[in-house]
């Protein structure tokens, strides 16, 4: 299963592209793929959205979802990090002072 | 410390509205990504794993008090309240948001500063020695010809887009506090015979996925000749530098494939050619610029070295700082004072903006206005005079940064690795955090000594673990984090690139494995004198083999 991520053009954090084309920080709303052909339709979608400048560097990430009603989880551990933000540091729990 | 003049004023004013434009057109769709990516690097602009990256030059590792205070605003209201100062000398800030960098440049503009070449196929910040100006044992302060380096490097039409960035480090000292022989080009400043300055002159030195030591192609390059010589050796770069393949790019493997001496020959041959032209340097500018560095106006014969050791038999804590972050300094009376970015278990090189603000304060009453970075990844007052130590210490212990291990074995270098950097294979920061946790204890890190561990996330190698007393390089192996160990290297005027170990250490298990090296060090060495490195170019690789991995 893969979902599609990128980083957003204004702010550059990481979003996730859900099922109605929004693009959000939540994974909990991305849109899973089954299968490479939803996996290359919703590329295309997502770089429609490059073109209009709303993204950035979009791909498509493995994800396993962990149990039923669970948010998906990316397979490599670089994508959880990604996910998940830095492991360590002052970045944590610190929100930037000027928000989106 | 230099002053920008009009030129340089108008010329980063003029570049902040022409960024400030691109970053407008590329919101509104005028430009796209393609066209966009270079503009933002060339101002220092990355995407990072999670945010977009603003890297800020700090030329040569010099900052005023008030510029660290416009850090300090910059990281409070565009970031998340810290920054991370790095192994070139320079701060990144991880989280700016794009629409914000340039209400940031202009910021920096106000304070004499800039983001122009922190990135991209070009000469990149010249770095030099953090004690320059104040080591005793220097020839000359180094600063000047990396001021005119910077001003000869600066938007150079003909170096904008080189086969692969390039970067210049310059030294004073025969002993290299700036790893000169790690860079595309290293020079050293010294006095020949006759007296007169000049310089050695070393290159293709380099890290990566390609560790090289650079070749001297020069021992005395006379001082009027430094831009020409340059000039010269990124041309025939600039030349013969491989286009075809990113990762064979750099001049050290155009030192490499080519040869040094044949490459020293069409240097030679270029630069004779352009020699007598406007790039020789007139000796009154070169003083000019100098004037710029000269030592701040020192209090003589200031009485501070019986009440400092008094001061230090009262109190074991500062008189542990003063063992490992107070340095010699030129000046009687004087000391050179580093601090540490590294307190233990913390992420190194991170100040929150506090901190960089408390650093400011100090610098201003203490250190004649001035501030240092590193590439170490810590900060140094360069000007503090011996009876205000116990002052600044005090200070220091107040903003959290009076941490006493610069040099000691919890000092690590570690670059941002997996958990900010798009590039990294594993995660770095973590590892140095356990790794300082683990050798906390004051008294044993002071028995172990100078010991540099250098870790880095991804072969690109920019936390330096090539020239590690014991390097640490973060891969991914089946999805896992693998930590391959190197022994030996070092960046200083006996630089060498470390060897590898063995095979690689599992996350769980890498602090076992340096703790394993370091008590064999301990069990092996002739004597509290010898310290790791020399003890390693003793024995060899064998000793710490059989203790990490046994007979076999």
């Amino acid at each position: 299963m893969h979902i599609i991520t990128a980083n957003r053009l204004a702010d550059g954090l990481v979003v996730f592209r859900s099922g109605n084309g929004r693009w959000s920080q939540i994974i909990t709303s991305a849109e899973r793929l089954e299968d490479e052909t939803a996996v290359e339709a919703a590329l295309e979608f997502a770089l429609a959205d490059v073109r209009s400048n709303r993204v950035v560097d979009p791909y498509a990430v493995e994800v396993v979802i962990p149990a039923l009603g669970k948010d998906p989880v990316p397979a490599r551990f670089r994508e959880r990090i990604r996910v998940n933000g830095p492991t360590t540091g002052h970045s944590l729990a610190r929100p930037r002072k000027r928000a989106a | 410390m230099y002053r920008y003049d009009e030129f340089d004023q108008a010329f980063v004013a003029e570049r902040v509205t022409q960024f400030r434009d691109q970053v407008a057109r590329r919101l509104a769709g005028e430009l796209n990504e393609e066209q966009f990516k270079p503009l933002r690097l060339q101002n220092g602009v990355y995407l990072q794993l999670h945010a977009y990256m603003l890297r800020v030059a700090i030329p040569y590792g010099t900052l005023s008090a008030h510029q660290m205070r416009k850090l300090a605003h910059i990281a409070r209201t565009y970031d998340k309240g810290y920054g991370h100062f790095t192994t070139r000398q320079n701060i990144q800030f991880n989280w700016p948001r794009l629409d914000d960098v340039p209400a940031i440049l202009e910021e920096l503009a106000e304070v004499e500063m800039h983001a122009i070449q922190t990135s991209g196929n070009c000469i990149r910040n010249v770095t030099a020695d953090h004690f320059a100006g104040v080591a005793a044992d220097e020839a000359a302060d180094p600063r000047p010809y990396a001021e005119i380096l910077r001003q000869w490097s600066s938007l150079h039409p003909e170096f904008l887009f080189l086969p692969r960035k390039f970067k210049i480090a310059v030294t004073g000292a025969a002993h290299d506090r700036a790893a000169i022989q790690f860079h595309d080009i290293g020079y050293e400043v010294k006095r020949n015979e006759a007296g007169e300055l000049g310089f050695a002159v070393y290159i293709g030195g380099g890290q990566g996925r390609t560790p090289m030591v650079a070749k001297k192609i020069r021992d005395f390059l006379p001082e009027e000749d430094l831009l020409a010589y340059s000039e010269a050796i990124l041309r025939v770069y600039n030349l013969h530098g491989r286009r075809d393949n990113k990762y064979k790019a750099r001049i050290k493997i155009l030192v490499f494939e080519t040869g040094a001496d044949v490459l020293k020959e069409e240097i030679e041959a270029e630069f004779t050619k352009i020699r007598a032209s406007a790039l020789r340097l007139p000796a009154d500018e070169i003083r000019r610029i100098e004037a710029y560095f000269a030592p701040p106006a020192y209090a003589i014969a200031l009485p501070g070295e019986a009440a400092l050791a008094a001061a230090r038999q009262a109190d074991p804590g500062f008189d542990r700082w003063v063992a490992s972050n107070v340095t010699g300094h030129r000046a009687a009376g004087h000391s050179i004072v580093t601090i540490s970015l590294k307190p233990i278990g913390a992420p190194p090189g991170d100040a929150t903006a506090d901190q960089m603000d408390a650093v400011a304060d100090i610098a201003a009453r203490y250190s004649h206005d001035e501030i240092r970075v590193s590439h170490e990844q810590n900060l140094v007052l360069p000007h503090v005079a011996t009876a205000d130590l116990r002052s600044v210490f005090d200070a220091l212990v107040t903003a959290g940064l009076a941490t006493a291990n610069a040099g000691l074995i919890t000092d690590i270098i570690a670059c941002p690795g997996l958990d900010y950097c798009a590039l990294a294979t594993a995660r770095s920061i973590p590892v140095a955090q356990r790794i300082s946790e683990r050798f906390a204890e004051t008294a044993r890190q002071a028995d172990i000594g100078d010991v540099k561990i250098k870790i880095s996330g991804c072969i690109n190698a920019c936390g330096h673990h090539h020239a590690g007393h014991i390097g640490i390089l973060g891969l991914e192996k089946k999805g896992e984090e693998v930590y391959q160990i190197t022994l030996g290297g070092s960046g200083d005027e006996t630089a060498s690139i470390g060897d590898i170990v063995g095979r690689g250490f599992a996350s769980d298990d890498i602090v076992d494995a340096v703790e394993t090296i370091v008590d064999t060090y301990l069990e092996r060495r002739e004597g509290a004198d010898e310290s790791f490195l020399a003890a390693y170019r003793r024995l060899g690789a064998t000793p710490f083999k059989k203790a990490l991995y046994g007979a076999a």
